[in-house]
């Protein structure tokens, strides 16, 4: 557990000055847009007189040189006090974190599945590079990456939803069907094979690139020759032996992801009107919501931090040999 | 000069033994004379309507590609498009392979407290998802050509500014640099006279990989309806169409095809680029 809370210190240490300039960064883009807090608020209420409007300015600080400004949004960023929301009338803070578990399922379902799929591919292309299959596996992973996702979505719902009529066009249960229990449970996973799907496809391409680099890379090494000497099966000393060393390099690039998956969700959750922190967003940007959109930036930093040093851990568990000293 | 010359000849034979990247090449090339040609082929504005809404491609002569809801024609959308798709990568990937030699140079060169400083920045970018960021600036910048450009730029600069950082971290050490202080060559005159043109060759495939990124993030953007609403783009055809895929789905359908050759020709080229300028990486991709 030592080594844990070794690498948890290091990573806070560099978590913590990049979180200053994303917070940094967020208090310039409120700077940038026309009109403070304050104008919105007396618009929402419908005008007001200059007197009002200065008390308020006083109220939020919003009188003092920038420094202290800056530093007091920092200060209340760190205590998630994120602002309000005024198309919402709710706390920015409670508007993103209550949106939170819906992308991350529909997230970590996607990473994983782009994971398995992507990561086999990689694996059965590197396994004869050059070859045929390898050709064709190169040329599907090339086309996942290229397509937009949002046009692949489009096309999954005109053929799943629209055409077969297999699967639900969007949201993330079927409605008033007073469902409970499994039945719950397998109607909300019916409603995200086609947002997961969609997300997923992007990573597969990915996926399957890096492991396959990785895995040419590691069949070089010696004991890979000594696998084959010892007189294992190729599918062997692919699966068993090259596989799981090429594994880690896949791990290292989830954090990364982490964060263009998030903005992915987006667009699939605008999409296909799943109510999660994605489709929060979109709204935000349609409605000029400032404050509710620079929470869902300082919170998405804040996952894609989480899963880092989750990521790290993993690694710490895999390989005892990182985290000492 | 006649060792350049002979570097960019070997770069040129590479490239033209490699089947995928002269494939990418040809479509880059169709979709440039697209857009070349719109303005002849298409000269009113494809956002007026010129027919009888919804009709379907291949119906008639007149609309090739057949007319969306409002009776724009899809193949002027389509070529007027290009227009802006590649008018949006190109700039928006120049800008953000502008500001990551920039950035990546500082901080590779200066060394110390400087590339600390600047790496942190780098982290902070990569940590918010660039998508969600793009979004925040066009919405406090407001929907234009501009802010899209600036929006995809600022959300794909951290890759070119690691990599050049990379380059001059190693290139900094090499004898040539070490002449050039000795001589009492300013800073600035070192590093972009003397070192970028030897760093630049890796940062010129990757740019062409950042413009077709650049033209996805953008479609995003313009699907979502975030793009400039006074000139017609893929993503915003593809946007328009989404209301319509109950019953007519080729609308979303055909603009959603040219994106995705664009950037598969684009992604390709790219790749072919990499390799051909740095026969280590030929194995790998």
């Amino acid at each position: 557990m030592n080594r844990v809370a070794t690498l948890l210190r290091r990573r806070l240490a560099q978590a913590v000055p990049t979180l200053l300039i994303v917070l940094t960064g967020n208090f310039l883009l409120i700077r940038l847009a026309p009109g403070d807090v304050v104008d919105t608020l007396m618009i929402s209420q419908g005008g007001g007189d200059p007197a009002t409007a200065a008390a308020l300015r006083a109220e939020y600080g919003l009188d003092q040189p920038w420094p202290v400004q800056l530093a007091l949004f920092l200060w209340k960023s760190l205590r998630f006090d994120l602002g309000f929301s005024y198309f919402y009338s709710e706390r920015v803070a409670t508007l993103v974190f209550d949106r939170l578990p819906i992308t991350l399922v529909l997230m970590g379902t996607a990473m994983g599945v782009a994971l398995a799929i992507g990561g086999t591919l990689g694996a059965l292309a590197a396994q004869r590079a050059g070859g045929r299959r390898d050709v064709a596996i190169l040329a599907f992973g090339l086309v996942c990456y290229a397509l937009p996702s949002f046009w692949i979505g489009l096309m999954l719902i005109v053929l799943f939803a629209v055409k077969l009529q297999w699967l639900p066009v969007g949201g993330v249960a079927t409605m008033g069907s007073g469902l409970a229990g499994i039945a719950h449970g397998l109607d909300v996973a019916r409603h995200l094979v086609l947002p997961v799907a969609t997300l997923a496809l992007f990573f597969v391409g990915v996926y399957m690139r890096v492991m396959r680099a990785a895995m040419i890379e590691v069949f070089t090494q010696d004991f890979v020759r000594t696998a084959r000497a010892k007189g294992l099966s190729e599918r062997q000393v692919a699966f068993r032996h090259v596989a799981r060393h090429a594994m880690l390099p896949l791990a290292t690039m989830l954090g990364l992801h982490a964060a263009t998956a998030l903005g992915g969700s987006v667009v699939v959750e605008s999409m296909f009107s799943v109510p999660g922190v994605g489709r929060l967003a979109f709204d935000a940007v349609m409605q000029r919501d400032v404050n509710t959109l620079l929470g869902i930036v300082y919170v998405s930093a804040l996952v894609v931090i989480a899963v880092n040093f989750l990521v790290d851990v993993a690694y710490a568990w895999i390989d005892p040999r990182i985290g000492e000293g | 000069m006649t060792v350049a010359g002979e570097r960019e000849r070997g770069v040129w034979r590479a490239l033209r033994a490699d089947r995928m990247a002269m494939a990418g090449l040809a479509i880059i090339a169709i979709v440039v004379a697209m857009a070349l040609a719109a303005p002849l082929l298409f000269p009113l504005d494809p956002l007026d309507s010129v027919g009888r809404p919804l009709i379907a491609p291949f119906e008639t002569w007149r609309h090739p590609l057949g007319t969306d809801r409002l009776g724009r024609d899809l193949a002027a959308g389509v070529f007027h498009g290009a227009q802006v798709s590649l008018a949006i990568g190109a700039l928006a990937a120049l800008l953000a392979v502008g500001i990551g030699v920039l950035a990546g140079a500082t901080a590779g060169y200066y060394r110390g407290w400087i590339d600390e400083a600047l790496m942190r920045v780098v982290e902070a970018f990569q940590t918010v998802p660039s998508f969600v960021l793009a979004l925040a600036l066009v919405a406090v910048l407001g929907p234009s050509i501009s802010s899209s450009i600036i929006a995809v730029a600022l959300s794909t600069w951290t890759q070119s500014a690691r990599l050049v950082r990379a380059e001059y971290l190693s290139l900094g050490q090499r004898d040539f640099v070490r002449a050039c202080r000795a001589l009492g060559m300013r800073d600035g005159a070192i590093m972009f006279r003397h070192i970028l043109p030897n760093a630049l060759p890796p940062v010129i495939a990757l740019a062409t990989l950042t413009m077709a990124i650049a033209i996805l993030v953008e479609s995003a953007l313009a699907f979502l309806g975030l793009g400039d609403p006074n000139r017609v783009s893929w993503g915003a055809m593809i946007g328009s169409g989404r209301a319509l895929l109950r019953t007519a789905w080729y609308v979303s359908a055909v603009p959603g095809v040219a994106i995705a050759l664009t950037v598969l020709g684009i992604t390709m080229f790219g790749e072919g680029l990499n390799a051909a300028l740095d026969p280590r990486r030929m194995r790998r991709s």
